[in-house]
């Protein structure tokens, strides 16, 4: 094993060791269940018929976990320190029963509307890194994601409570949480993915977007906010026109028409930026030109850059986490296994600035158990588990770096709560006619 | 025979209690030069009295209305949803001709200028859904039907009434509709003019100025994003807020939402007080019996759907290669070659495959086979595993195991409606859920289809004809031409061309006839 691989083991490393401590001594367990409790008491149904699922030691998966309480929960967590902890829906009975009963007795009743973002699924439009590797470059995409998705959810859907997550490696999650949110059926879940999805599923090599002019509302928005960097980040950063394999790649995406001329064009100018640009100038000369295109040929140009820039930098979503109730999504303040790293709320504000590549900016887990370790002794008064006091341990994250994403989530959780009374008044018009479906 | 006079009395809505006497209806907001009102069918008809003999006959001229307009729309392979203005005529001119002299109680319903709408008729009208709701509503399979083509009646009817009209079926107290839109007002309108205006989705060519000057003239509504799902999938509504921005163009689209969650919410609440029902009274027990009947053996028998009992040849596991490549339909074959290829099939894929093989005559002793030699043997999976996680699903789906129910194969209306494949998985409608490219090459390629044929087949999916561009296909496989008998189900796709190359084919003019013997049938 080389130094640099050892150096990187030690950085990133996830001990049993580590995660004991981190689960007694810095997890935010009540912040967390009163997130999950959403108002209701701490032994309420609508925690203790959750589904949790822990990963353990060698990939043991454990689903339908459940806990009676936060207590229970908490001394749980910390028995069984799990390397990754998944949140699932709350189910019609306690998960852990799941196996005695039948599937018209165990059901998901509500859920969170949940988004997952990968950067993987960008792989044919990104040329800095591949797979599992992000960096400051193509996170652009999920500040992008980000912000066009969150501003969907609150101005055309109305959606006030939404938590965005950084994963821990390579993408981010959104979790909203209006109660009308989380009472969803899986249909309209799939409806709202639909109308935020504009790349059609298919061969990655093929255009797959296509746009019509006027833009929606939703989609001049999106495109406002792919405007702001789109040069920057496109013919800068990525140098997206810089090589023959990328000028390929981009002139798949123009009509047959024009792919002869543009590859000409291409050959006599030397950077990204200037090619766009005489893209651009090309595009808008085929849409004014009054002779040679018929009017049909003419619409293919119209809604072309449009098409181009969001088959670029558009938000490419994973449909199936967002539709289906039961599927398992990591929790926020999960470790991630393989970096190391703490899933951290990122803060509404700062969604177009957030960049996990950037050092220090993402809590590790040895990181926070150092700084838990350095504090002066007194803190650390009971060391069983059991008798250890909430005060202490809020005192104990206070000291570490994670402060400021707890404070974050604890706005959050405080906010969603206070807002219930007035979302019991607006859901009760819904009721009647939200509860059919075929 | 003589039938006693019986009370028609459902006592399942408790919290509204309407009396549907006759008298009850000039209460209703009826204009009776308005012959073409419909009714919102949200309140139970009760302490009706009617004969069983008027009873039974009001149900089967709806459920003889209710298929035709399926009927209609299977052979020309479309929706009143999908279907394009011009197309919309045809649809209306064939259902009338084919109903015509054929209803007595419920004319008015399909022929609004035949008489203006009496009370008399409404209440027939009301009394007949609410009978094929009863009959309908014990599975889920039947609620379905009864669903999509009781939407399909009311889309036929609405689109029938002038703006005007429309507008006042929106605005009738008699109706809880009215709690779930506001009317926008100009003000509003005035404000959002720019994202209303950009809203309007017209694929191609725009002529703004048409635009704009529509947009004076149109009505706006608002209402919650949930109540108009087809339009926020499609992006052709403006979203604020949790509210969707409807026009009068597409309000239609509200409205059917609103009539569908009002069935589909009380059928499942009458499918649980059915058993009492049955026990009320064993006549009309026997009517209900005898629609769901009259439902099945219409549609098996003479419009060439699946129909189980015409298996004949005796099929075994390793006669599916062949088979696929001449008798299956596109899906199935692809989802045969998917599962030889990766030896394994994810959940959806596996559901629609197994149903379908079992619907061919596959055994389970050898569908069992098939799928233990293709995950254990030729592929990666461990047997202990096998018998964990697959062999009680595929005995569940041969009604074998759970609550013995023999689940029926997925017609194709199912497969093109439910959730499309994502990556890795590879079920769903070919035609549907690939894109065109894909489709193309893959038809060119993998298949062996002339261009011309490939053509012809991505025209009809641009144009949403699914189900036509899979009739092509099965012409292009058969070599047949206007074959004629209208896709509507993987299995039916397969028998019929079992019974074409192994020589038991039906005479083709019985076929072609076939709706009309079918409807005067019932
Ligand atoms: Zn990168």
């Amino acid at each position: 094993m080389s130094n640099e691989e050892k150096q990187q083991i030690d950085e990133t490393s996830v001990t049993p060791w580590n995660l004991a401590i981190y689960y007694r001594r810095i997890f935010p367990s009540h912040i967390y269940c009163k997130w999950l409790a959403y108002g209701e008491p701490a032994s309420s149904l609508q925690f203790a018929q959750r589904e949790f699922s822990f990963t353990l030691e060698n990939d043991v998966y454990r689903r339908y976990l459940s806990f009676s309480n936060h207590m229970e929960f908490e001394k749980e967590l910390i028995k069984m320190s799990p390397e990754k902890i998944d949140i699932g829906a709350v189910y019609s009975a306690k998960p852990k029963d799941h196996k005695m009963l039948s599937t018209t007795q165990f059901y998901p009743i509500e859920r969170e509307l949940v988004f997952d973002i990968d950067m993987t699924d960008y792989d044919d439009v990104r040329f800095c890194c591949r797979g599992a590797d992000i960096c400051s470059t193509c996170w652009t995409l999920m500040r992008f994601a980000m912000q066009i998705i969150d501003r969907v959810l609150h101005e055309d859907f109305g959606f006030e409570h939404r938590l965005w997550i950084y994963s821990g490696r390579r993408g981010v999650h959104c979790w909203v949480c209006d109660q009308t949110a989380r009472e969803l059926q899986s249909s309209t879940r799939q409806t709202i993915v639909e109308y935020i999805t504009i790349l059609a599923t298919g061969k990655e090599s093929s255009k797959r977007v296509t746009l019509y002019s006027p833009l929606h509302p939703s989609l001049q928005r999106a495109r406002e906010i792919i405007l702001t960097e789109f040069d920057g980040y496109a013919c800068l950063k990525q140098d997206f026109l810089g090589d023959d394999q990328r000028i390929e790649r981009f002139i798949r995406l123009v009509p047959d028409d024009s792919r002869q001329t543009l590859r000409e064009i291409f050959s006599q100018l030397t950077t990204s930026a200037e090619r766009w640009a005489a893209f651009k100038q090309h595009t808008d000369a085929m849409i004014n030109s009054v002779t040679s295109t018929t009017k049909f040929r003419k619409a293919a140009y119209t809604t072309l850059i449009d098409e181009i820039m969001f088959e670029y930098c558009y938000p490419r979503l994973d449909a199936n986490v967002t539709k289906g109730m039961n599927h398992l999504l990591k929790s926020p303040f999960s470790i991630h296994p393989k970096t190391g790293r703490v899933s951290i709320p990122i803060h509404l504000d700062s969604l177009g600035y957030f960049d996990p590549c950037k050092e220090g900016s993402v809590p590790k887990l040895n990181e926070l158990c150092q700084q838990v370790e350095q504090l002066p002794k007194q803190n650390q008064q009971n060391d069983d588990g059991f008798n250890e006091k909430i005060s202490t341990k809020q005192k104990d994250y206070n000291q570490t770096s994670l402060k400021p994403f707890i404070d974050i989530f604890a706005r959050f959780v405080q906010q969603s709560q206070t807002s219930k009374q007035n979302e019991t008044l607006a859901k009760s018009d819904l009721n009647t006619m939200l509860s059919g479906e075929i | 025979m003589e039938y006693r006079t019986t009370r028609f009395s459902l006592n399942s809505s408790s919290t509204k209690k309407t009396n549907l006497n006759s008298s009850n209806f000039s209460s209703l907001s009826i204009n009776s030069t308005n012959s073409s009102y419909i009714p919102y069918y949200d309140t139970y008809p009760e302490n009706t009295t009617i004969s069983l003999e008027l009873f039974q006959s009001l149900a089967i001229e709806r459920l003889r209305i209710l298929k035709t307009i399926e009927q209609v729309l299977a052979r020309l392979n479309t929706t009143l949803s999908v279907a394009p203005m011009n197309k919309k005529d045809e649809i209306e001119k064939l259902i009338r001709k084919e109903l015509k002299d054929k209803l007595n109680q419920l004319k008015f319903i399909i022929f609004p200028s035949f008489t203006g709408a009496l009370s008399i008729d409404l209440q027939n009208d009301i009394i007949s859904h609410y009978i094929l709701r009863l009959a309908f509503c014990p599975t889920e399979e039947e609620r379905r039907w009864f669903i999509t083509n009781e939407l399909e009646l009311f889309r036929y009817r609405f689109q029938v009434l002038t703006k005007t009209e429309q507008l006042n079926y929106l605005n009738d107290s008699s109706s809880n509709i009215k709690q779930f839109y506001e009317l926008v007002s100009d003000e509003e309108k005035k404000h959002y003019k720019e994202s209303l205006m950009s809203s309007i989705i017209i694929k191609g060519l725009t002529n703004s100025s048409t635009i704009a000057k529509s947009f004076d003239s149109t009505t706006y509504f608002r209402v919650r994003f949930q109540h108009v799902p087809d339009l926020v999938r499609k992006r052709s509504c403006f979203l604020a807020h949790g509210y969707a921005y409807v026009s009068d163009n597409d309000i239609i689209s509200f409205v059917l939402q609103h009539f569908r969650m009002n069935i589909s919410y009380q059928m499942t609440c009458s499918s649980k007080k059915y058993e009492f029902i049955q026990e009320m009274d064993t006549r009309i027990e026997l009517i209900l019996k005898m629609l769901r009947k009259k439902r099945i053996h219409g549609t098996h028998t003479t419009m060439h759907t699946f129909n189980e009992n015409e298996q004949t040849e005796t099929i075994t596991f390793d006669m599916l290669n062949s088979l696929s490549k001449r008798s299956f339909p596109l899906c199935m074959r692809y989802l045969h070659e998917q599962m030889i290829q990766q030896h394994h099939l994810k959940h959806l894929g596996r559901l629609q495959y197994r149903l379908f093989l079992k619907g061919i005559g596959l055994s389970l002793g050898e569908c069992m086979k098939f799928f233990r030699h293709e995950f254990v043997t030729n592929g990666s999976m461990n047997p202990t595993q096998f018998e964990r996680e697959h062999v009680y699903n595929i005995r569940h789906a041969y009604g074998q195991e759970g609550k013995h129910t023999s689940y029926t194969p997925y017609s194709c209306m199912k497969i093109i409606q439910d959730p499309p494949p994502s990556i890795n998985e590879y079920h769903g409608c070919p035609y549907r859920h690939w894109d065109i490219q894909t489709l193309k090459q893959r038809l060119i390629n993998n298949y062996d289809i002339n261009e011309e044929t490939t053509n012809e087949i991505i025209d009809k999916t641009k144009q949403h004809h699914y189900q036509i561009a899979c009739q092509i296909f099965f012409e292009y496989q058969h070599k047949v031409k206007n074959y004629g008998i209208g896709i509507n189900h993987p299995n039916q796709y397969f028998n019929e061309s079992r019974k074409l190359l192994t020589g038991t084919t039906t005479n083709q003019n019985t076929m072609n006839n076939s709706m009309t013997q079918n409807t005067s049938q019932i």
